[in-house]
């Protein structure tokens, strides 16, 4: 039962989820078990869980790759946090909404889907009077709507011969089998739940169908449940996530704000949609939805445009006071912080602090910079890593590449953090590359047996070629392999060779040149 | 005598028969690896001692250049693959051969070269006595070194500095008795 809430969460290798566009991490909470409705699910009961911007992703600690699901945060209705007692543990309950969230999504972003929906029984009518036709919607009853021409209202009789009334479902279900994103209008594809441009949710992604009506299984999901949910038809759904380590008020709290977020994001493009009355006059819904209908016609009409006219400039006036005042209770508030901040400048927080926030303690911190590191080299480095035998990349270029890359704008890692996080390779599973020290000085991510496989490789370029310099060491072994050995890493093991004895220097004005050792050995 | 000059215009028209090493360009820096280094140090030794041998050198200068029979061309420097060893490397192959005992210092500049051991100096002019029928006799160091008994003898031209060194070992074996004129040792009787 409401099953299909649950999605399938991707993740990489390192065991992170795979975000989509747009979609930030917010916070991660360690050791966290998941129940559907009053039961466990079973094998998804200790993993990490991601809050992000879009969605709360679990991710297990044991097989990621099979046991990773997602919920989307549209889909919830409510949050209510359960606090430790005795042998339980913390525990956060999400309430899900029954229904599609459509309108949520809808309302003053698209408004084609608007518009469907409000002139859904559209009536067309000819006026006796100027033969002008006229649209209305709703049903035609009293008070009988007036002409936009002569604007005399109309008489049920005398224009009964010419009512046309337009169906219009079928037009709002052309709309809905479209798909295309509110944000960017982009056509998705039916199946799709988030936009492929900017990752925005789509509206019809509740419930996929297929052609024939079914719904659309993953079958990557695996839930099994322990017990009986105890989920009824019409009841409000819901699931719990337990904490175990912590007592998960910090992820409650997070999720309070993304959620409060979310709302305020929705709402924020709708034009005054509260709005019910200014000063004193009623407003038309027309007023403030529909925007300029370059049909209408006549006196009456004009007079109307220049009335919602007024009306627009009033709201916009209404509007940019309190914009103003908005903005004036936003300068005061920050002219108090730097006065505030001016006092104590020592207790500056530094840059390196700024997304450490979602994590409880340094260890989990350095747990999710190892895993990321380990993507970051994984995924940079696939190349070199399938051709060859193996990578070696020094931890200086590693940490630029690293706060290069990956840190842009939310603070750096500090060179000791990332020293931390690469011994924790192994520890976290990530066999694939390790930390290990060359020529008991220089500290390099690598691969099994790169090391060795690069030595060799020099060895023999230096056997072909002797008196080889570093610079065409560097040439041969990045021409034929198209990926970088960097040059620091070459002259490390140049320097292993020479202190093992398997190559001569024989150093001139121009450099130093490499000569195997043939005639002294050690 | 003839055979000599033979042999010494040789050497001055052929070029010097180095071992192929000669020519390997590391041999001509300083090997940062001490075991690899000793080795070096060692194959610059031979070198040394080859080309004394070769040249019927005895003495030497801190450059390389033999000074016995005089040479101008400086061992060190290999025009060949355009290399030389620099100063202070020159300095640790002296100070090493030293060690070994296979230069001796002569002056601040130059050393003796021992391409044999002193020992094996003194029984070779301990055996030319035997063979020559000169014992119980006194025998100048310049008969030695250039009479026309000794022209056949691997001592021949010696420097009589390393005749003397060499006659001082018989000494300390009780064989010889040394005859000084001025405080210079001018003849030896060998019993």
């Amino acid at each position: 039962m409401y099953l299909d809430y649950w999605h399938y969460a991707e993740t990489t290798t390192s065991a992170q989820p795979i975000l989509r566009e747009n979609e930030k991490d917010i916070y991660v909470e360690q050791n966290v078990g998941l129940y559907h409705g009053k039961s466990k699910i079973i094998t998804k009961q200790k993993g990490r869980c991601y809050l992000t911007s879009q969605r709360i992703i679990y991710i297990d600690d044991k097989a990621h790759s099979k046991e990773s699901v997602c919920l989307e945060l549209g889909d919830i209705k409510d949050l209510q946090y359960n606090s430790k007692f005795l042998k339980r543990s913390a525990k956060l309950v999400i309430f899900l909404k029954l229904e599609a969230p459509v309108d949520k999504f809808d309302m003053g972003l698209h408004k084609a889907g608007n518009k469907a929906s409000l002139i859904s029984n559209k009536v067309t009518w000819t006026c006796p009077i100027c033969m002008v036709t006229n649209e209305t919607t709703g049903e035609l009853k009293d008070p009988m709507p007036r002409c936009i021409n002569c604007g005399i209202a109309a008489d049920y009789d005398m224009v009964a011969s010419t009512v046309v009334a337009t169906n219009t479902d079928e037009q709002t279900a052309k709309l809905d089998q479209v798909n295309s994103c509110p944000a960017c209008t982009f056509v998705n594809h039916p199946q799709i739940n988030n936009c492929e441009i900017c990752g925005t949710r789509l509206l019809k992604s509740n419930v996929i169908q297929y052609a024939d009506g079914g719904i659309f299984k993953d079958s990557r999901m695996n839930i099994v449940l322990e017990t009986n949910p105890g989920l009824k038809e019409g009841d409000t759904p819901f699931i719990q996530l337990s904490f175990r380590n912590s007592d998960g008020s910090l992820f409650f709290q997070a999720m309070c704000g993304v959620l409060e977020d979310l709302e305020s994001e929705a709402n924020k493009l709708l034009y005054n949609q509260k709005l019910v009355s200014i000063n004193g006059v009623n407003i038309h819904p027309d007023i403030i939805s529909v925007g300029d209908n370059f049909n209408q016609i006549g006196i009456t009409s004009l007079e109307r445009i220049k009335e919602q006219q007024l009306l627009k400039n009033d709201i916009l006036l209404n509007n940019a006071l309190g914009d103003l005042n908005n903005l004036m209770a936003l300068a005061s508030d920050i002219e108090r912080l730097y006065e505030g901040a001016k006092g104590d400048n020592s207790k500056k927080d530094s840059i390196l602090l700024i997304d450490r926030d979602k994590f409880l303690n340094k260890s989990t911190f350095l747990d999710e910079i190892s895993r990321e590191i380990h993507q970051l080299i994984m995924s940079e480095f696939k190349d070199q890593l399938k051709k060859q035998d193996g990578i070696l990349i020094n931890m200086v270029d590693l940490y630029a590449l690293y706060n290069k890359s990956m840190r842009i704008g939310t603070g750096f890692v500090s060179p000791s953090e990332m020293r931390e996080a690469c011994e924790r390779f192994t520890k976290l599973g990530l066999m694939d590359i390790r930390l290990v020290r060359i020529n008991g000085r220089v500290l390099c991510v690598s691969s099994d047996n790169s090391f060795e496989f690069i030595k060799k490789n020099i060895v023999s370029i230096v056997e072909d070629a002797p008196g080889s310099d570093l610079l065409h060491l560097t040439q041969i072994l990045n021409q034929t392999n198209s990926n970088n050995w960097a040059i620091g890493i070459i002259m490390e093991v140049l320097q292993n060779c020479i202190t093992e004895g398997e190559l001569l220097i024989d150093e001139q004005i121009t450099g130093i040149h490499y000569y195997v050792n043939v005639n002294w050995r050690v | 005598m003839s055979s000599c000059n033979g042999a010494k215009c040789d050497l001055i028209t052929l070029p010097m028969p180095f071992p192929p090493i000669y020519d390997f360009p590391p041999l001509y820096t300083r090997q940062p690896n001490s075991l690899i280094r000793k080795q070096q140090l060692e194959t610059w030794v031979n070198i040394l001692i080859q080309h004394a041998r070769e040249n019927k050198g005895w003495l030497i200068s801190h450059d390389g250049k033999l000074l016995e029979p005089k040479q101008d061309h400086s061992l060190f420097v290999n025009e060949n693959i355009q290399r030389q060893v620099p100063d202070p490397f020159i300095d640790e192959i002296w100070v090493y051969a030293l060690q070994k005992g296979t230069v001796l210092k002569h002056t601040n500049d130059s050393f003796y070269i021992l391409w044999k051991s002193l020992d094996s100096w003194s029984s070779l002019l301990l055996q030319w006595f035997e063979t020559t029928g000169k014992l119980n006799q006194v025998v100048t160091i310049y008969e030695i070194v250039s009479g026309d008994d000794s022209s056949a003898w691997e001592f021949y031209s010696m420097n009589e500095q390393i005749c003397e060194l060499a006659l001082s070992k018989l000494v300390d074996r009780g064989r010889a008795t040394m005859i000084t004129n001025d405080g210079k040792v001018v003849a030896v009787k060998v019993v």
